[in-house]
Protein backbone atom coordinates (compact mmCIF):
# COMPACT_ATOMS: atom_id res chain seq x y z
CA UNK A 1 0.00 0.00 0.00
CA UNK A 2 1.31 3.83 -0.76
CA UNK A 3 2.10 5.86 2.10
CA UNK A 4 1.66 9.39 1.01
CA UNK A 5 2.05 12.33 3.79
CA UNK A 6 1.12 15.98 2.83
CA UNK A 7 3.17 18.03 5.19
CA UNK A 8 2.28 21.72 5.84
CA UNK A 9 3.75 24.67 3.72
CA UNK A 10 3.11 22.61 -0.23
CA UNK A 11 5.66 19.98 1.22
CA UNK A 12 4.93 16.29 -0.49
CA UNK A 13 6.59 13.47 0.56
CA UNK A 14 5.66 9.88 -0.82
CA UNK A 15 7.58 7.19 0.31
CA UNK A 16 9.38 4.94 -2.34
CA UNK A 17 7.23 2.01 -2.57
CA UNK A 18 7.47 -0.74 -4.62
CA UNK A 19 4.68 -1.62 -6.77
CA UNK A 20 3.36 -4.36 -9.10
CA UNK A 21 3.10 -3.20 -12.30
CA UNK A 22 -0.12 -3.97 -12.48
CA UNK A 23 -0.86 -1.09 -10.24
CA UNK A 24 0.46 1.51 -12.03
CA UNK A 25 -2.45 2.95 -12.89
CA UNK A 26 -3.80 2.87 -9.24
CA UNK A 27 -0.67 4.50 -8.08
CA UNK A 28 -0.79 7.09 -10.43
CA UNK A 29 -4.37 7.78 -9.45
CA UNK A 30 -3.38 8.44 -5.74
CA UNK A 31 -0.82 10.24 -6.68
CA UNK A 32 -2.57 12.63 -8.77
CA UNK A 33 -5.26 13.15 -6.62
CA UNK A 34 -2.93 14.42 -3.67
CA UNK A 35 -0.59 16.47 -5.87
CA UNK A 36 -3.95 18.15 -7.62
CA UNK A 37 -4.15 19.78 -3.83
CA UNK A 38 -0.99 21.01 -3.67
CA UNK A 39 -0.36 25.13 -5.04
CA UNK A 40 2.00 24.43 -7.68
CA UNK A 41 3.23 27.07 -10.43
CA UNK A 42 1.47 27.00 -13.48
CA UNK A 43 2.26 23.97 -15.39
CA UNK A 44 4.20 21.96 -13.32
CA UNK A 45 0.89 19.73 -11.80
CA UNK A 46 0.87 18.80 -15.27
CA UNK A 47 4.69 18.21 -15.75
CA UNK A 48 5.05 15.81 -13.05
CA UNK A 49 1.79 13.84 -14.32
CA UNK A 50 3.24 13.66 -17.57
CA UNK A 51 6.60 12.25 -16.40
CA UNK A 52 4.60 9.98 -14.01
CA UNK A 53 2.33 8.86 -16.60
CA UNK A 54 5.22 8.29 -19.54
CA UNK A 55 7.47 6.65 -17.28
CA UNK A 56 4.38 4.34 -16.35
CA UNK A 57 3.70 3.67 -20.08
CA UNK A 58 6.89 2.38 -20.75
CA UNK A 59 7.31 -0.05 -18.02
CA UNK A 60 3.96 -1.34 -18.70
CA UNK A 61 4.68 -1.73 -22.99
CA UNK A 62 8.09 -2.45 -22.91
CA UNK A 63 10.04 -3.69 -19.43
CA UNK A 64 8.09 -6.71 -18.96
CA UNK A 65 8.68 -6.18 -15.53
CA UNK A 66 6.90 -7.72 -12.13
CA UNK A 67 7.40 -4.45 -10.00
CA UNK A 68 8.45 -0.87 -10.40
CA UNK A 69 9.79 1.37 -7.51
CA UNK A 70 8.12 5.09 -7.10
CA UNK A 71 9.39 8.11 -5.46
CA UNK A 72 8.10 11.47 -5.61
CA UNK A 73 8.96 14.41 -3.16
CA UNK A 74 7.73 17.85 -3.98
CA UNK A 75 8.85 20.63 -2.09
CA UNK A 76 9.12 24.78 -2.37
CA UNK A 77 11.80 24.25 -4.05
CA UNK A 78 12.77 20.76 -5.59
CA UNK A 79 10.85 18.56 -7.12
CA UNK A 80 12.45 14.53 -7.20
CA UNK A 81 10.83 11.81 -9.46
CA UNK A 82 12.44 8.45 -9.02
CA UNK A 83 11.02 5.65 -10.77
CA UNK A 84 12.37 2.44 -11.69
CA UNK A 85 11.62 -1.49 -13.02
CA UNK A 86 12.70 -4.94 -12.22
CA UNK A 87 12.46 -5.61 -16.19
CA UNK A 88 14.38 -6.53 -18.94
CA UNK A 89 16.28 -3.19 -19.49
CA UNK A 90 16.34 -0.56 -22.65
CA UNK A 91 18.73 -2.65 -24.67
CA UNK A 92 17.03 -5.93 -24.67
CA UNK A 93 13.30 -3.96 -25.61
CA UNK A 94 15.33 -2.40 -28.34
CA UNK A 95 16.73 -5.80 -29.74
CA UNK A 96 13.26 -7.40 -28.83
CA UNK A 97 12.17 -5.06 -31.92
CA UNK A 98 15.27 -6.10 -34.03
CA UNK A 99 16.89 -2.70 -33.49
CA UNK A 100 20.65 -3.12 -32.96
CA UNK A 101 21.96 -0.80 -29.86
CA UNK A 102 25.47 -1.99 -29.35
CA UNK A 103 25.73 -1.76 -25.91
CA UNK A 104 23.51 0.24 -22.88
CA UNK A 105 24.71 3.70 -23.89
CA UNK A 106 23.42 3.18 -27.53
CA UNK A 107 20.31 2.06 -26.07
CA UNK A 108 20.18 5.01 -24.01
CA UNK A 109 20.96 7.61 -26.68
CA UNK A 110 18.44 5.98 -29.16
CA UNK A 111 15.64 6.16 -26.09
CA UNK A 112 16.82 9.92 -25.53
CA UNK A 113 16.67 10.70 -28.97
CA UNK A 114 13.15 9.57 -29.61
CA UNK A 115 13.71 6.21 -31.10
CA UNK A 116 10.83 4.07 -31.02
CA UNK A 117 10.34 0.20 -30.40
CA UNK A 118 7.16 1.05 -32.52
CA UNK A 119 6.22 0.24 -35.62
CA UNK A 120 6.53 3.77 -37.67
CA UNK A 121 3.28 6.50 -36.64
CA UNK A 122 5.47 8.88 -34.98
CA UNK A 123 5.99 7.46 -31.95
CA UNK A 124 8.74 7.15 -29.33
CA UNK A 125 8.46 10.78 -27.62
CA UNK A 126 7.83 10.06 -23.79
CA UNK A 127 11.50 10.22 -22.85
CA UNK A 128 12.76 12.43 -25.39
CA UNK A 129 9.54 15.07 -23.87
CA UNK A 130 10.99 14.31 -20.13
CA UNK A 131 14.49 15.38 -21.27
CA UNK A 132 13.17 18.23 -22.78
CA UNK A 133 10.81 19.79 -20.00
CA UNK A 134 13.68 18.91 -17.35
CA UNK A 135 16.33 20.50 -19.67
CA UNK A 136 13.14 23.90 -19.58
CA UNK A 137 13.27 23.82 -16.01
CA UNK A 138 17.35 23.90 -15.57
CA UNK A 139 16.82 20.32 -14.16
CA UNK A 140 18.80 16.83 -14.78
CA UNK A 141 17.52 13.62 -15.64
CA UNK A 142 19.41 10.48 -14.77
CA UNK A 143 19.38 6.94 -16.58
CA UNK A 144 20.53 4.00 -15.45
CA UNK A 145 20.47 0.43 -17.31
CA UNK A 146 22.39 -2.32 -17.69
CA UNK A 147 26.17 -0.85 -17.00
CA UNK A 148 25.46 2.41 -18.51
CA UNK A 149 24.11 6.01 -16.81
CA UNK A 150 23.64 8.72 -18.44
CA UNK A 151 23.35 12.44 -16.54
CA UNK A 152 21.46 14.85 -19.29
CA UNK A 153 21.82 18.57 -18.13
CA UNK A 154 22.40 22.42 -19.12
CA UNK A 155 21.51 20.49 -22.79
CA UNK A 156 24.67 18.31 -22.08
CA UNK A 157 24.61 14.11 -22.03
CA UNK A 158 27.40 12.69 -19.61
CA UNK A 159 28.13 8.74 -19.53
CA UNK A 160 29.50 6.86 -17.00
CA UNK A 161 30.16 3.27 -16.87
CA UNK A 162 28.17 1.78 -13.80
CA UNK A 163 30.25 -0.77 -11.56
CA UNK A 164 27.52 -3.25 -10.65
CA UNK A 165 24.66 -3.57 -13.48
CA UNK A 166 21.30 -2.60 -12.98
CA UNK A 167 18.18 -5.07 -13.94
CA UNK A 168 15.81 -2.97 -15.66
CA UNK A 169 15.37 0.73 -16.09
CA UNK A 170 15.96 3.79 -13.62
CA UNK A 171 15.08 6.97 -14.36
CA UNK A 172 15.76 10.27 -11.93
CA UNK A 173 14.48 13.57 -12.88
CA UNK A 174 15.74 16.39 -10.63
CA UNK A 175 13.87 20.02 -11.12
CA UNK A 176 13.20 23.19 -9.59
CA UNK A 177 9.39 23.83 -8.81
CA UNK A 178 8.68 26.82 -10.88
CA UNK A 179 6.25 27.74 -13.57
CA UNK A 180 6.36 25.90 -17.27
CA UNK A 181 4.92 26.39 -20.62
CA UNK A 182 4.12 23.03 -20.78
CA UNK A 183 2.65 22.80 -24.13
CA UNK A 184 4.99 24.85 -26.05
CA UNK A 185 7.88 22.49 -25.20
CA UNK A 186 6.21 19.08 -25.71
CA UNK A 187 6.25 17.61 -28.67
CA UNK B 1 -27.04 6.50 -36.50
CA UNK B 2 -25.27 7.95 -33.86
CA UNK B 3 -23.98 6.18 -30.66
CA UNK B 4 -22.17 7.51 -27.40
CA UNK B 5 -19.14 6.19 -25.27
CA UNK B 6 -18.76 7.33 -21.67
CA UNK B 7 -15.52 7.07 -19.91
CA UNK B 8 -15.02 6.34 -16.38
CA UNK B 9 -11.52 6.49 -15.97
CA UNK B 10 -10.10 9.55 -14.47
CA UNK B 11 -6.47 8.91 -16.03
CA UNK B 12 -5.51 7.32 -19.58
CA UNK B 13 -2.23 6.55 -19.55
CA UNK B 14 -1.57 2.97 -21.76
CA UNK B 15 -1.45 2.41 -25.12
CA UNK B 16 -4.28 -0.52 -24.29
CA UNK B 17 -6.50 2.10 -22.95
CA UNK B 18 -6.99 3.35 -26.38
CA UNK B 19 -7.23 -0.22 -27.93
CA UNK B 20 -9.47 -0.86 -25.38
CA UNK B 21 -12.26 2.26 -26.63
CA UNK B 22 -11.33 1.25 -29.75
CA UNK B 23 -12.93 -2.13 -29.69
CA UNK B 24 -16.09 -0.71 -27.73
CA UNK B 25 -16.15 1.76 -30.48
CA UNK B 26 -15.88 -1.55 -33.45
CA UNK B 27 -18.75 -3.33 -30.96
CA UNK B 28 -21.10 -0.17 -31.83
CA UNK B 29 -20.10 -0.44 -35.34
CA UNK B 30 -21.42 -4.23 -35.85
CA UNK B 31 -23.71 -4.44 -33.48
CA UNK B 32 -25.79 -1.27 -34.08
CA UNK B 33 -25.23 0.00 -37.03
CA UNK B 34 -23.15 3.05 -35.94
CA UNK B 35 -21.67 5.30 -38.64
CA UNK B 36 -21.74 8.59 -35.66
CA UNK B 37 -20.11 7.69 -32.75
CA UNK B 38 -19.54 10.60 -29.53
CA UNK B 39 -17.04 9.97 -27.14
CA UNK B 40 -17.56 11.88 -23.86
CA UNK B 41 -14.19 12.36 -21.89
CA UNK B 42 -16.12 14.44 -18.78
CA UNK B 43 -15.00 12.25 -16.30
CA UNK B 44 -11.19 12.34 -17.48
CA UNK B 45 -8.56 14.26 -16.26
CA UNK B 46 -5.62 13.44 -17.29
CA UNK B 47 -3.71 11.50 -20.75
CA UNK B 48 -0.41 10.71 -20.89
CA UNK B 49 1.17 11.12 -24.13
CA UNK B 50 1.38 7.60 -25.25
CA UNK B 51 -2.85 7.54 -25.05
CA UNK B 52 -2.89 10.20 -27.65
CA UNK B 53 -0.73 9.06 -29.62
CA UNK B 54 -2.38 5.83 -29.96
CA UNK B 55 -5.71 7.12 -29.93
CA UNK B 56 -5.12 9.84 -32.86
CA UNK B 57 -3.77 6.43 -34.92
CA UNK B 58 -6.90 4.80 -34.05
CA UNK B 59 -8.96 8.12 -34.86
CA UNK B 60 -7.57 8.09 -38.37
CA UNK B 61 -8.40 4.67 -39.23
CA UNK B 62 -12.34 4.84 -38.32
CA UNK B 63 -11.85 8.20 -40.40
CA UNK B 64 -10.40 5.93 -43.92
CA UNK B 65 -13.79 3.58 -42.93
CA UNK B 66 -16.02 6.54 -43.26
CA UNK B 67 -17.09 6.60 -39.37
CA UNK B 68 -17.23 9.86 -37.99
CA UNK B 69 -15.84 10.16 -34.17
CA UNK B 70 -16.40 12.88 -32.25
CA UNK B 71 -14.86 13.94 -28.93
CA UNK B 72 -17.04 16.04 -26.15
CA UNK B 73 -16.46 17.37 -23.29
CA UNK B 74 -13.13 17.41 -22.75
CA UNK B 75 -10.86 20.19 -20.56
CA UNK B 76 -9.69 22.73 -22.56
CA UNK B 77 -5.60 21.79 -21.46
CA UNK B 78 -6.67 18.11 -22.44
CA UNK B 79 -7.87 19.60 -26.18
CA UNK B 80 -4.33 21.36 -26.07
CA UNK B 81 -1.96 18.44 -25.36
CA UNK B 82 -4.15 16.33 -28.37
CA UNK B 83 -3.93 19.34 -30.97
CA UNK B 84 0.04 19.27 -29.94
CA UNK B 85 0.81 15.87 -30.32
CA UNK B 86 -1.44 16.06 -33.64
CA UNK B 87 1.00 18.77 -34.85
CA UNK B 88 3.46 16.97 -34.50
CA UNK B 89 2.60 13.83 -35.76
CA UNK B 90 1.20 15.60 -38.93
CA UNK B 91 5.31 17.63 -39.32
CA UNK B 92 6.46 13.67 -39.28
CA UNK B 93 4.10 12.03 -41.29
CA UNK B 94 4.91 14.90 -43.82
CA UNK B 95 8.87 14.42 -43.62
CA UNK B 96 8.61 11.15 -43.97
CA UNK B 97 6.68 10.71 -47.14
CA UNK B 98 8.59 13.70 -48.84
CA UNK B 99 11.82 11.53 -47.73
CA UNK B 100 10.37 8.63 -49.48
CA UNK B 101 9.49 10.92 -52.58
CA UNK B 102 12.89 12.13 -53.35
CA UNK B 103 14.29 8.56 -53.00
CA UNK B 104 12.12 7.07 -55.09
Amino acid sequence: MSKIKAIKNMTFYKQKNIIPVAKLEHELNIISDQIKQMNLPKGFLTFVLYVISELFANINEHSQAKKATVFLKISKQLCLINIADNGIGLRKSYLLKQIYAKDDFSAIEFALSGLSTKDFEGRGFGLHSIRKLAQELEGKMIMKTGLARAMIQKNKITFQNLNKRITGVKVDVEVPVKNINFYKIIT
Amino acid sequence: MTSSIHFTKKQLIFRSDAQKLFQRINRKIKQDGARHIVIDFSGVDFFSRSFIDEFLNGLNKFKKKGVKVQLKNIKPFLQMFINRVSTTKARIQKEFFMCRRRMS
